[in-house]
């Protein structure tokens, strides 16, 4: 359990990364045809989310999180604020224990 | 072609040989004064997994998805399917990686038999993976 912090990090920074990159960078890309941000984040973006995801199987194989939580975790990361809740979750989850 | 798949077959063996011998060369060092065998070997390899492992992972994927920007690949169907493998790959590390901290963690701790389909897991996503980058089939 003592590494859900590392978890948590990457939860927050995943969404994050992926918020700037659907309402900044793609309306920039598409409405304003400016392309230099997308450019830039979604390289950055997929890297974070590979980083969230080998941290949350990490966990999950470790025993810090259920079979079940790493779908959550996994699911709630594609989703714009998920990654938030997410990380709302896994403080919760770290508080009780 | 032949000479594409030559390369791609090549770099995997490479691949294979150079990591198998270096996974060796850091066992044997760590071996060499000690008698608490089990113990120091998972310390070990839990120590080459944070410190060359790990960091490896995140250099191939900060180089890969840099050149795949510079080459303007992200539309081609063989960069599509080796992302996914990729995803597949990195998963499977990062389970054997927290294995690993279990194992450490708690001493004796009986590992699941699905654990040996990890090894041709590996090997064929590292074969498909680079065939796919050298011949980009599709």
């Amino acid at each position: 359990m003592q590494d859900l912090r590392t978890l948590r990090i990457a939860a927050m920074l995943e969404a994050t990364t992926l918020l700037a990159l659907c309402f900044v960078a793609v309306p920039l890309k598409y409405l304003a045809g400016i392309p230099q941000l997308s450019t830039i984040l979604g390289p950055i973006h997929g890297f974070v989310f590979l980083s969230f995801g080998w941290i949350t199987f990490q966990s999950y194989s470790a025993g810090e999180i259920t079979g079940k939580d790493l779908i959550r975790l996994i699911i709630g990361a594609c989703i714009p604020f998920g990654g938030f809740w997410n990380e709302r979750w896994l403080r919760e989850m770290a508080n009780k224990k | 072609m032949i000479y594409l798949s030559l390369k791609a077959i090549h770099i995997f063996a490479i691949v294979l040989w150079v990591g198998g011998m270096l996974l060796i060369a850091h066992i044997l060092v760590f071996f060499a004064n000690d008698t608490q065998r089990e113990k120091t070997l998972i310390a070990a390899t839990r120590q080459w997994d944070k410190f060359i492992t790990t960091p490896a992972m995140a250099f191939a994927w900060v180089f890969g998805l840099w050149m795949t920007q510079d080459a303007g690949w992200w539309a081609e169907g063989w960069l599509t399917t080796k992302l996914l493998l990729v995803i597949l790959l990195s998963a499977v590390h990062g389970i054997l990686s927290g294995r690993l901290k279990r194992l450490a963690g708690e001493p004796g701790h009986q590992l699941p038999a699905k654990i040996r389909m990890a090894i041709p897991a590996i090997l064929l996503c590292a074969l498909m993976i680079i065939i796919l980058v050298v011949i980009k089939p599709f």
